[in-house]
């Protein structure tokens, strides 16, 4: 699914309607766990799909796969903040 | 001797080593102490193989620049001079991997990658790397946490500059509303008595 949606050699409509498919899901279980009163869950939901943050997130999830994958999320994670 | 040959395939990519057991170190039949051969087969590119050499410098730029794509860092990574290197696409998303043969006259091989062949890619290098069987060392840098000189490039410039551009105009702003403010004269300050009821102190001559 993470190839699928990253790869520029699907059909453009078809990689699109999986976006809009990834977006719903993870709307829904945003809304379903997380507080909507807080402006920065608010914003998670106001973002296009196939816009960077989505893209972003399943780039993360994609170069952090596999067996090395952990350790280049954990570097990731104790970068400091500019 | 017993030849290895180890695959490593994803959706995009397929990576095949061929090796033998370094017997002299103690290995067992099935593990591959000396690489005779790899083979990359990318969807879409030529198929590349090579000597260690070309797969240690495949790792070692492309290893850290998943790293850094992690951060939002888009840097090239691999020595002018060396077989590999792999960076952003100059136009349009993607990353550019550029190969160069060690044998004269030919031509460096660009190849353009996009975001999942860039993951399969690195899970195959992932896989063989960590595989227990392959006895080689691969020297790679490991994954560490980005200085904060390295993430400053991700801000935009607009952004980064904006605090001290709007901290330079208030304090124009106050200066110059401080400068507009007429002063009291000096002269008739000193003159006036401090409060009405005090009187000055008159030599004892005078008395």
């Amino acid at each position: 699914m993470l190839h699928q949606l990253l790869s520029s050699r699907e059909p453009e409509q078809l990689t699109q309607e999986r976006w809009m498919l990834l977006k719903e899901r993870l709307g829904d279980l945003i809304e379903e766990r997380m507080n909507l009163r807080r402006g920065a869950v608010m914003n998670l939901l106001d973002h296009d799909s196939e816009g960077p943050l989505h893209r972003q997130l399943i780039n993360t999830l994609a170069l952090c796969a596999g067996p090395g994958g952990i350790d280049r999320l954990r570097a990731t994670l104790l970068d400091p903040t500019p | 001797m017993q030849k290895n040959t180890y695959r490593y395939e994803q959706t995009a990519a397929l990576l095949l080593v061929e090796g033998y057991p370094d017997l002299s170190a103690g290995h067992g039949n099935e593990a591959i102490g000396i690489l005779s051969a790899w083979r990359l087969q990318l969807i879409g590119t030529p198929e590349l193989e090579g000597t260690r050499d070309h797969l240690e410098s495949l790792m070692s730029a492309v290893m850290p620049y998943a790293r850094h794509q992690l951060s939002g860092v888009g840097l090239r990574f691999g020595a002018d001079g060396g077989f590999v290197s792999i960076g952003p696409m100059d136009s349009g998303t993607g990353h550019q991997l550029e190969l160069r043969s060690s044998r004269e006259g030919v031509e460096p091989l660009q190849i353009k990658l996009d975001d999942a062949d860039l993951a399969d890619l690195v899970r195959c290098l992932d896989r063989l790397r960590l595989d227990e069987r392959v006895k080689l060392t691969w020297t790679i840098p490991t994954d560490q946490a980005l200085k904060r000189h390295e993430l400053i490039d991700r801000i935009p410039l607009q952004r980064r500059l904006a605090a001290p551009v709007l901290g330079g105009f208030a304090l124009a702003a106050t200066v110059a509303v401080a400068l507009l403010q007429p002063l009291p004269p000096i002269g008739e300050e000193s003159a006036k008595p401090l409060t009405p009821g005090l009187e000055t102190a008159q030599p004892d001559a005078e008395r």
